[in-house]
């Protein structure tokens, strides 16, 4: 076997697999898809020493669409959400954003949850919760919390998630009338990483730009609408602002320039959707 | 010294011809410990320490008249070969040597090779061996002449082709061209490719500020490499106290049992190359047989099975080189057969007809006898053969073709036994925000003398084109300014899937060679010698550049049309 041993824990309740994040600790880990954290077993660059499996968890499997917000539980699978009727109406820009996740296959076993407490700095779930300024439902055995998403993510790969909690839920905020959405992104093949994402929000007096794949976490901003002269300022202003950096397939220049092009062709992109 | 490899390896485009430290080591250890030792190798260990191909660095300098004729090459090549000079390196210099001036008849070059070591990830065989490298130069060096003399570079490129009369061409280099009407080949490829169309299409895009470019190259393909190429490392003086090294010896084994069944061996170690397909239909073609008749052995022991040090799959030699001898020696078998059936139907050997799994008389058809008869004869009443005929249960057939001769005095070597020709053109367009190059069509023209097999040839061209187009816009073993290696996965080291490669448009023109048993020429590897520069140039002609290195990745393709960056702004300070 590739991974370092470790000791599997399948849970039958929330209650039993918080029990073992208190016990262990940091030294848990919880298993939805396995999309990300097996490959990292297999790189060894996780070692934990008790993975707790919570795809049995029923309670957990569950897409709730009420008028406020998509709430998915953290044993759903990005293919579950991407084949919701009516996503398209609800939350255009989840709708927009999912087929970029991956693989039809990795979609298939892959949770939204999952890629949330992962944050990835250009993982497209997280940019789409910070576009619409959704929230992460923690639970451990001492309470539940809701966080904001601005909030939660804190760094590369790092959360407000604490060593005995756990995502039960993340929330999508639904879609407003006379607001406009849009997802483009630039990565290297069909399915990688993104090298830069952009998901923007724009109704008759607001416009909002998040962008993945640049900073050290997914980072929104409220910029002027696409029409205003200032606009180039205000994303060259975030452009530079994201401190981008150089990685073996783009430059941080690259980054830069895709913020301001990219950025705003998605702005204009969602003022257009604005209906 | 033993050898056994399977009747199937799974993929190796290269890579598994090789011995590798590893595998002698298996060996010793497995002497030491008196049982088998199994040897596991993962991504990262493989990416870093098996096989890259070179990376050259090829200075290249021609005497051109105004017209686009070239007089003379100069090549100063500078060779990577990584952190060790594992054999059969240096040869990624030499398997080109002959055939060095491509598809040209440029009758005065000068060559100045050297080899450097680095820490990197050391070279050897890899699909196209040699050929990306050479024809990189040659080929960015025609559009380059184009445009300082004002020329089409397609009138460029025709009038230095080796004309057709020519055939077979010896060029300056040592290489004997073996077969093709190279104008005419290209000259269909433009037609049937639609080249019209494309630039049509670069003409309206252009119009509309779009970055459009068409590339061509043309090359040839070498195959059936000659052993004695490398030497041409040596001095003349060096090579004589090593003694002489030549030739391609090629081995082939068609045995019938005693229900008159046939089998083949062959010693090609197949790695997914449809060896089994091939060779069933060559021999039952040779013996009037149907393919299902024929079983196929691809597997060898070297201590027990025909075999040389040529042996192997590579240098594209399947097709030219063992199908070939596999054909040869199931002529012979025939041929002893047929006078065997003479005598048992009473007419001349000259009258004996192979089909449709019988033996006949030609003048008189239904005088005949099962094939599978006549073939259990030697097993079950050898008495019965002619003296003068020996057995007619199993023949080996050993082949080397005689124009493979060791290097001359002047360093000039018929490198390869076979040259196919591939003319390519493609129109791509660069997207302006992303830099990614998007291909709009990709024609590639294969000249590959007979074709054996359709399907064969259109799976080798249809990979090697996916493969190569990694090579021309994703991948790359990067490495840090400190020397640590970058692209150790898969997540690095970027692979193009079937959503990234375009389905090329592939024609065919099939000009015989007179130097092989069924005419054929290899085709495995033409297209990663034709298609990266063939992308390069078409880039560069998109956005008018005098030099491109690969892969051209969207970052560096965006830096070009972006322009320089302008200085962060101050930030400013209304409100102070």
């Amino acid at each position: 076997m590739k991974p370092a041993a470790f000791d599997y824990v399948r849970a039958e309740s929330i209650e039993e697999a918080l029990d073992v994040l208190v016990q262990e600790g940091a030294d848990a880990r919880v298993l939805a898809g396995g999309q990300t954290l097996i490959p990292m077993l297999s790189m060894r660059m996780a070692r934990p020493s008790v993975i707790v499996d919570i795809m049995r968890l029923s309670e957990l499997n569950r897409i709730e669409s009420a008028e406020a917000a998509i709430r998915v539980g953290a044993a759903v699978r990005q293919r579950d959400v991407e084949h919701c009727p009516d996503l398209v109406s609800n939350q255009p820009l989840l709708a927009a954003a999912l087929p970029w996740i991956g693989h039809a296959q990795t979609r298939s076993r892959g949770t939204v949850c999952g890629s949330v407490a992962h944050a990835d700095p250009s993982a497209e779930l997280p940019l789409v919760l910070i576009a619409l300024n959704g929230e992460i439902e923690l639970r451990s055995r001492r309470r539940s919390r809701r966080v904001a998403a601005e909030s939660f993510f804190t760094g590369i790969m790092s959360t407000d998630c604490q060593p005995d909690e756990m995502i039960e839920a993340v929330r999508f905020p639904a879609a407003h009338a006379g607001t406009g959405y849009a997802f483009r992104e630039i990565s290297r093949r069909h399915g990688d990483f993104a090298i830069v994402a952009c998901a923007a929000v724009v109704d008759a007096r607001t416009a909002r730009l998040a962008i993945g794949g640049v900073a050290d976490r997914p980072t929104a901003r409220d910029l002027p609408v696409p029409d205003d002269p200032g606009l180039d300022d205000a994303l060259d202003a975030f452009a530079w602002d994201l401190e981008a950096r150089d990685d073996l397939h783009a430059t941080a220049e690259y980054r830069r320039q895709l913020v301001r092009r990219l950025g705003r062709q998605t702005l204009k992109e969602a003022a257009r959707c604005r209906g | 010294m033993r050898l056994r490899t399977p009747p199937d390896s799974g993929g190796s485009f290269g890579v598994k011809q090789a011995i590798f430290p590893y595998i002698v080591l298996m060996a010793a250890a497995a002497r030491v410990a008196g049982r088998p030792v199994k040897w596991i190798e993962d991504r990262l260990e493989h990416l870093c320490a098996s096989v890259s191909a070179t990376n050259r660095v090829t200075t290249l300098e021609a005497a051109v008249e105004r017209d686009g004729r070239i007089i003379a090459l100069s090549f100063d090549q500078l060779e990577d070969c990584g952190a060790h000079l594992r054999a059969p390196e240096p040869a990624t210099l030499y398997r080109m040597h002959g055939n060095l001036t491509g598809a040209y008849d440029i009758r005065h070059v000068k060559i100045h090779n050297r080899v450097v070591l680095t820490n990197k990830t050391p070279t050897g065989l890899n699909r196209g061996f040699g050929g990306p490298q050479a024809y990189y130069p040659l080929e960015r060096l025609m559009q380059r002449i184009a445009i300082e003399l004002k020329l089409d570079p397609l009138d460029v490129i025709c009038r230095n082709l080796v004309p057709a009369a020519a055939m077979p061409y010896r060029t300056a280099t040592g290489a004997l061209l073996d077969s093709g009407d190279f104008a005419a080949t290209l000259e269909t490829a433009l037609h049937d490719g639609g080249l019209a169309e494309l630039l049509a299409r670069r003409d309206a895009a252009r119009a509309q500020g779009r970055h459009y470019g068409i590339g061509f190259a043309a090359v040839v393909e070498p195959s059936v490499s000659n052993m004695g190429y490398i030497t041409a490392a040596l001095t003349p003086e060096e090579r004589r106290r090593a003694g002489p090294k030549n030739g391609a010896q090629s081995t082939a084994t068609v045995s019938l049992d005693p229900l008159g069944a046939v089998s083949v061996q062959v010693a090609s170690t197949p790695q997914g190359q449809g060896h089994r397909t091939v060779l069933a239909q060559v021999i039952a073609d040779a013996l009037g047989l149907m393919p299902q008749d024929v079983r196929v052995f691809a597997e060898i022991d070297t201590a027990r099975d025909a075999w040389s040090i040529a042996s192997g799959n590579y240098s594209s030699r399947f097709a030219p080189a063992v199908a070939g001898t596999a054909r040869m020696a199931a002529l012979n078998l025939r041929d002893r057969l047929a006078r065997l059936a003479a005598t048992q139907l009473n007419v001349s050997p000259a009258d004996i007809v192979f089909a449709r799994g019988r033996v006949a008389a030609r003048s008189n058809p239904d005088n005949s006898l099962p094939f599978s008869r006549l073939a259990a004869t030697g097993h079950w009443a050898p008495g019965t053969l002619p003296a003068e005929l020996g057995q007619t249960i199993r023949e080996t057939v050993f082949w080397t073709p005689p124009e493979l001769t060791a290097p001359t005095e002047a360093d000039e070597v018929n490198s390869s036994l076979c040259h196919g020709f591939i003319f390519d053109f493609c129109g791509v367009e660069i997207d302006p925000t992303s830099g990614a190059v998007r291909l709009d069509r990709y024609v590639t023209m294969h000249d590959c003398g007979n074709i054996l097999h359709p399907a064969m040839v259109a799976g080798q061209i249809n990979g090697g084109f996916a493969q190569v187009l990694g090579a021309a816009l994703y991948e790359e073993y990067a490495y840090a300014a400190d020397g640590s290696f970058l692209s150790g996965t898969f997540a690095d080291y970027l692979v193009p899937t079937t959503m990234e490669v375009p389905e090329p448009i592939v024609l065919h023109r099939e000009s015989p060679s007179p130097f092989t048993a069924l005419g054929a020429k290899g085709v495995g590897e033409g297209n990663c010698m034709s298609t990266p520069v063939c992308i390069a140039n078409a880039i560069a002609d998109a956005l008018f550049l005098d030099a491109i290195d690969l892969p051209a990745t969207p970052a560096k393709l965006a830096a070009i049309l972006h322009g320089p960056e302008p200085a962060r702004a101050r930030p400013s300070r209304r409100s102070a």
